[in-house]
């Protein structure tokens, strides 16, 4: 029986995430003054805004998949590629890219007057559904490549040998190689970054030019600080959550919930490439380089062509701020995703549903805006705690409880793997606690560090949080760079995103593993 | 690594500071950083007050309302500073302020002001700033800027101070045709931006020829970074101001001190300091200015009444939505 007693315990790790959302939804409930009007969800706005969201986010998955795909491919198939472990810390990184440094990166090429938008009239506007796609696919391709490339490296050699001795077409490997390699993948990761762009928040914010782009999330936004309306906000959440969390569950259902992991590392498929195939695969992956790298140089070369105006004590110290408090989320969040994994794994053979809903529970602060988590929590605790005092140990569990969706989509494959390799050894020996946790420690401590500084590039993005328990005399990075670019400090907020984003470049690159480069 | 800061933050969670009297002022980000009015503020009012000042800052005016809504009873605010003419009639019916008691007749007659609850601190002018360079004549009234060819960026009235100064500058000339308005300027329209420095830093990047601003706008540049180049357009039917206002938090519990610190702001010290921090205009007569400032009060401006924009907001926000969204 699930429920026994023995059952208990593992659901008992799930009980911060829950507590957290019932904390929220409390707050929230208690300290709304309108009643809940139904009568929106009929409305021309609401409806128009719903079908943008979908719209916006299914495309932007579509074109993700699509574009990921020959760049997967090409890592695959050749042997050597000029700056392969470079361009692998580039797609992490990008897809780890606080957002607003992308979109300054993509205002200074694609702009009014941008370097690359030039000519009367101008081609391109950055505004609108074609901008929130460019900075979607730019956020979440480098994600699907790395998937789908992980995918097709599980291939073994000798498969790829046996496709080269029976002389298969290209559309033949790709039919009975290839796609059932990724094919376990992509409901999930298609799941998953139709998700991130449904939720997406700061590149709606900036990029969708006014009220003909607004999504559901942007909606949230302005029921919440704008009409400080909390009953129309709480419903909007939940018909968020409603999408986003079914689609995860369908992906859940639909395939055999393989969850993916990102670090990446290179084995050679031992095929020989022919000429024009290694072209085409040299051209993509040089492509692919130029459209990952461009923005990131273009926000540079804008910091750096005005010379240093930064202040450096404020800046240290905001880093120092930014650092002190990811640091904490992202070492509370990885146990606790480790942990809450537990009654999703115990689960696992037995009651596959059970496991899929306890999954689904520890994912599920993905699909709740950050906002409502944080003004829910703000108006449960105002009352009880003094928040400007507690205002840290806030942002470290806030910061955490996002984080956690992601440490528990790295860590499950993995701890999935672990269990099918371990599960009757662990039934006759039945090891206590410690020994378990000593077990497994040692089984997944090589993907904690890459994890611990995903996790910890994450939180340093963080601006919704921050704005609500931040103590102002104490800034983070982030915060920082809006205060200077609320004074008319353009420059220096460049210059300061661009200090942000070295940081973010250096725990990146200490995260790839290091012998992946070898060959 | 934990700096000396943060250090000196810990050690004040475990032991209990307590100082005889503090006010607590709640104000937004910008003004309590280290190169908005607050530092110099405090320094100049603690010297006077035998208290501690302790600014407490949100993102914006709104946030800070909304913290206050959110912490209602429980609030530690003593003064809320920030919000502006526009919205203040909200903040009388939520009940959050208390009457000042404050003497405002030093306050410049043409600002005709007169509420018992908000006490004025400074003011500027909604208006479209351009680059000098790349306009050489610029619009004079909103037909003139809907008949040219410019580019323009505004922000969303919903989210930004800015953005709701346009829609009831707009639908203050024009009462029954604000609709034909939005619609003109929509074609111009490169973007419609969250918050005024989204669409303020599009603009300084070359990303339009318009954006709506302050009339004070210009005059940070030219002191700041001694940049001749920008210039706010004045529109002949005239235009409307922003007055930004302090009040007494209706759960304060030293009204008397909170109402020494709203005559401290309408004081010449302290009005010396706020127009180049804060870049706005003095709300009091005889502080020396600086000629850059010369083109901040325009020849003709428009009186607003806060309860009429209380009332029609949403009705405004709403035509302006499916009147650009189409």
């Amino acid at each position: 029986m699930a429920f026994s007693r023995r059952a208990v315990i593992p659901w008992l790790t799930l009980l911060p995430a829950v507590l957290a959302s019932t904390i929220a939804v409390w707050g929230l409930l208690s300290a709304r003054r309108e009643s809940f009007d139904l009568g929106f969800f009929t409305d021309p706005y609401f409806v128009s805004t719903l079908t943008f969201s979908l719209k916006q986010a299914a495309l932007s998955c579509v074109l993700a998949l699509l574009l990921a795909l020959p760049v997967a491919r090409a890592l695959t198939f050749m042997p050597q590629l000029f700056g392969r472990r470079w361009f692998m810390t580039l797609t992490a990184l990008a897809f780890v890219m606080p957002s607003f440094v992308l979109i300054t990166g993509l205002m200074i090429l694609l702009g009014a007057n941008g370097w690359l938008n030039f000519g009367d009239p101008r081609p391109w506007s950055l505004f609108g559904l074609q901008g929130i796609l460019l900075a979607h696919v730019y956020l979440n391709m480098p994600l699907a490549v790395r998937v789908l490339y992980q995918a097709l490296q599980s291939v073994p050699q000798d498969s790829w040998r046996l496709s080269q001795q029976h002389r298969l077409t290209g559309w033949q490997r790709w039919s009975h190689i290839e796609w059932p390699a990724i094919k376990p993948h992509v409901g999930l990761l298609a799941a998953f970054i139709f998700v991130l762009c449904f939720n997406s928040f700061a590149v709606v914010l900036t990029l969708g030019g006014g009220p003909k782009s607004t999504t559901l999330e942007l909606a949230i936004y302005q029921a919440l600080k704008y009409d400080f309306n909390l009953s129309e906000a709480l419903l909007l959440s939940v018909v968020q959550a409603v999408i986003a969390g079914s689609v995860l569950l369908a992906a859940g259902y639909s395939g055999k919930s393989s969850l993916f992991r990102i670090a990446v590392q290179h084995r050679p498929t031992g095929l020989a490439v022919s000429v024009a195939n290694a072209l085409g695969h040299r051209l993509v992956y040089a492509v692919a380089w130029v459209f990952l790298l461009l923005p990131i140089v273009a926000v540079m070369i804008k910091a750096l062509s005005h010379g240093t105006q930064l202040q450096g004590i404020p800046l240290l110290a905001a880093t120092g701020q930014s650092l002190l408090i990811a640091v904490s989320a992202a070492l509370v969040a990885v146990p606790l995703g480790w942990l809450m994994l537990w009654p999703a794994r115990h689960f696992q053979g037995t009651h596959a549903r059970i496991a899929l809903w306890a999954e689904w529970l520890a994912l599920h602060h993905m699909v709740i805006p950050t906002l409502v988590i944080g003004v829910g929590w703000f108006a449960f605790w105002v009352s009880r705690i003094d928040i400007n005092r507690a205002s840290i140990p806030l942002l470290v569990m806030l910061n955490a409880l996002v984080l956690v969706p992601f440490v528990v989509l790295q860590l499950k494959p993995l701890l999935v793997l672990w269990d099918q390799q371990h599960r009757r050894l662990l039934g006759n020996w039945r090891p206590n606690l410690w020994h378990r946790f000593f077990i497994e420690w040692t089984f997944i401590v090589p993907t904690l560090k890459p994890l611990f500084a995903l996790a910890l590039v994450l939180a340093l993005g963080d601006v919704p949080l921050f704005a609500l328990f931040g103590q102002s005399d104490q800034p983070t990075l982030t915060w920082y760079i809006y205060r200077l670019a609320g004074s008319y400090r353009l420059d220096q907020a460049a210059q300061a995103a661009l200090m942000l984003l070295l940081l973010s470049s250096l725990l990146i690159y200490w995260m790839e593993p290091r012998h992946a480069n070898r060959r | 690594m934990i700096s000396l800061r943060q250090l000196a933050w810990l050690s004040a969670l475990i032991v209990p500071v307590s100082v005889a009297q503090t006010l607590t002022v709640y104000t937004y980000d910008s003004f309590v950083s280290e190169w908005g009015p607050g530092p110099q503020l405090e320094t100049l009012f603690e010297a006077q007050c035998d208290c501690d000042l302790n600014f407490v800052g949100s993102a914006d005016g709104v946030a800070m309302l909304n913290r206050l809504r959110l912490e209602g009873k429980k609030t530690q605010a003593d003064v809320l500073l920030g919000l502006d003419n526009l919205i203040l009639e909200q903040a009388k019916r939520e009940q959050l302020v208390q009457p000042h008691g404050v003497d405002t007749s030093a306050v410049s007659a043409h600002l005709e002001w007169t509420d018992a609850e908000f006490v004025p601190f400074d003011y500027g002018y909604f208006a479209w700033v351009y680059d000098t360079t790349r306009i050489t004549t610029p619009a004079t009234s909103f037909e003139s800027l809907i008949a040219s060819d410019a580019r323009i960026i505004y922000q969303d009235p919903r989210t930004s101070t800015p953005g709701f100064g346009l829609m009831v500058w707009i639908n203050q000339l024009y009462p029954d045709s604000a609709n034909h308005i939005w619609k003109g300027l929509a074609p111009l329209t490169e973007t419609v931006s969250q918050g005024w420095w989204e669409g303020y830093s599009l603009f300084l990047n070359g990303g339009a020829d318009y954006v709506l601003s302050y009339t004070t706008s210009p005059a940070y540049h030219i002191l700041a970074e001694s940049d001749q180049r920008y210039a706010a357009a004045p529109f002949s039917a005239g235009h409307i101001a922003q007055i930004e206002v302090a009040a007494i938090s209706a759960q304060s519990q030293q009204p008397a001190l909170a109402s020494q610190f709203l005559s401290f702001l309408i004081s010449p010290e302290a009005q010396a300091v706020i127009p180049t921090t804060n870049w706005m205009l003095p709300v009091i007569d005889g502080v020396a200015l600086d000629p850059a400032f010369d083109g901040a009060a325009p020849e003709r401006t428009l009186t607003v009444d806060p309860l009429q924009v209380l009332n029609e907001k949403t009705n405004w926000i709403r035509a302006w939505r499916s009147a650009v969204a189409q």
